[in-house]
């Protein structure tokens, strides 16, 4: 049974559908946390919440919106967001004179070696992109910057980091296909 | 903050959840009226999607027992449906008073619940050592729920010693007593400290083989060893606390 079955029995409060959910989702989730905050521990505390919050929350997935599964990781993502900005802003307070010089983590997602279908074949489309494009997308999506800071992170105005935005995800999109989603 | 003109390309920022503040409620009324920008999301997200796949990776194994632990005590959320009302596009935010037992299964996870800010130091710490806890190699859960609808739930880690109880569903104590937390072993019960209404309390300085634990009735501010009858007791199993 995928996602999409699952979800509303959890609404119903089958745990056992949540047990099957989890097995299916807790990897992504987990991943997706983790990619974004770095930190393991507190990937998984956020990884648990958004889980717990995927049982108290589940009868408000509508399926008219989109798959359950999209729906559980813009969750993921969200809280992951949430949670790095929130550190950020919290470390920003305490070493305002840091230095900015830590290494840009543009391009992690080249780094990663783990395969996998899916991440070989995000990766090559990423790879595609213009430098710029690809910048601001993983920017924004794996490390959790608003897009005010990516414009100025890269030094360039934020118009122009709202159009690669939109254009590297379309870019990605023809590159990606049809494949499986 | 300079809003652009045209909120419609912020669509591209929206997808990736790079806005924030005023500029993403901005944004999300604008969406609730134009349809255009609603489709043009929903194309772009399906391209975050996956990114987001792309992402995947697998779960520390202890994870999933302290989840499906807090989910066996948690309450899940009623959501009314009115027939015709359109649902905000943006997911709403658990709301922290929607069930009687979140706030213990908050406090499992190590949720943040928004409160006064006085409180919030002293509740950092204390969420610092549950976080701490919760986040150990060996940590585990364990819990029970009953028949009166109050439940006590450890998380415990035998390598830091330490261990995680909340008990909730308890009746306040009576006026002038405070609900005192014991750990019955071998020997004399010990004080684990004070119940803070349903706050998770930490114990610490654990070891030996289990016991139970247990809740009394205490006069004001505590006794040295338990004067009133247990109000809830829950047996540990020998490998809770370590060996």
């Amino acid at each position: 049974m995928g996602a999409d079955e699952l979800l509303p029995r959890v609404a119903d409060g089958d745990q056992g559908a949540f047990e099957d959910l989890y097995g299916l989702v807790s990897g992504q989730v987990y991943g997706l946390v983790r990619r974004v905050l770095r930190d393991p521990a507190q990937s998984e505390e956020v990884a648990q919440e958004v889980l717990l919050e995927l049982w108290r929350g589940a009868g408000r997935f509508d399926p008219e919106r989109g798959s359950a599964l999209a729906w559980i990781l813009t969750l993921a993502h969200r809280r992951a967001v949430d949670r790095v900005r929130s550190a950020r802003a919290a470390s920003d307070r305490e070493e305002r004179v840091a230095r900015r010089a830590q290494t840009p983590p543009f391009d992690q997602v080249a780094e990663e070696v783990e395969a996998g279908l899916e991440r070989e074949w995000v990766r090559r489309c990423l790879d595609r992109l213009t430098a710029l494009q690809r910048q601001s997308v993983t920017l924004a999506y794996y490390d959790g910057y608003t897009y005010r800071e990516v414009a100025h992170r890269l030094s360039v105005p934020l118009g122009t980091v709202k159009t690669r935005m939109r254009d590297g995800l379309m870019r990605l999109r023809d590159c990606l296909g049809g494949g499986a989603a | 903050m300079n809003l652009p003109l045209r909120p419609h390309s912020l669509a591209g920022p929206y997808a990736l959840d790079a806005l924030d503040g005023r500029e993403l409620h901005r944004f999300e009324r604008h969406l609730s009226r134009c349809a255009r920008c609603r489709d043009q999301v929903r194309a772009l997200q399906t391209d975050t999607l996956r990114l987001a796949r792309a992402a995947s990776g697998t779960a520390p194994a202890g994870m999933r027992e302290r989840v499906l632990t807090a989910v066996r005590i948690t309450a899940q959320e009623t959501v009314p449906r009115p027939a015709g009302a359109r649902r905000a596009p943006r997911l709403v935010p658990v709301a922290a008073a929607a069930a009687t037992l979140a706030l213990i299964a908050a406090a499992l996870l190590g949720v943040q619940l928004s409160r006064t800010q006085e409180r919030l130091d002293r509740e950092q710490a204390q969420a610092r050592a549950i976080a701490q806890v919760l986040a150990a190699p060996d940590s585990r859960a364990t819990g029970e729920r009953f028949p009166d609808g109050s439940t006590v739930v450890v998380v415990s880690s035998p390598n830091l010693r330490r261990a995680v109880v909340t008990v909730t569903g308890l009746q306040d104590p009576p006026s002038g007593k405070d609900h005192q937390l014991w750990l019955a072993g071998a020997g004399k019960p010990r004080s684990l400290g004070l119940l803070n209404g349903e706050e998770p309390l930490v114990a610490r300085d654990l070891g030996g083989p289990g016991g139970a634990l247990a809740v009394t009735a205490e006069p004001d501010g505590g006794s040295p060893s338990p004067t009133g009858r247990p109000l809830v007791q829950l047996a540990l199993e020998s490998t809770v606390f370590g060996k």
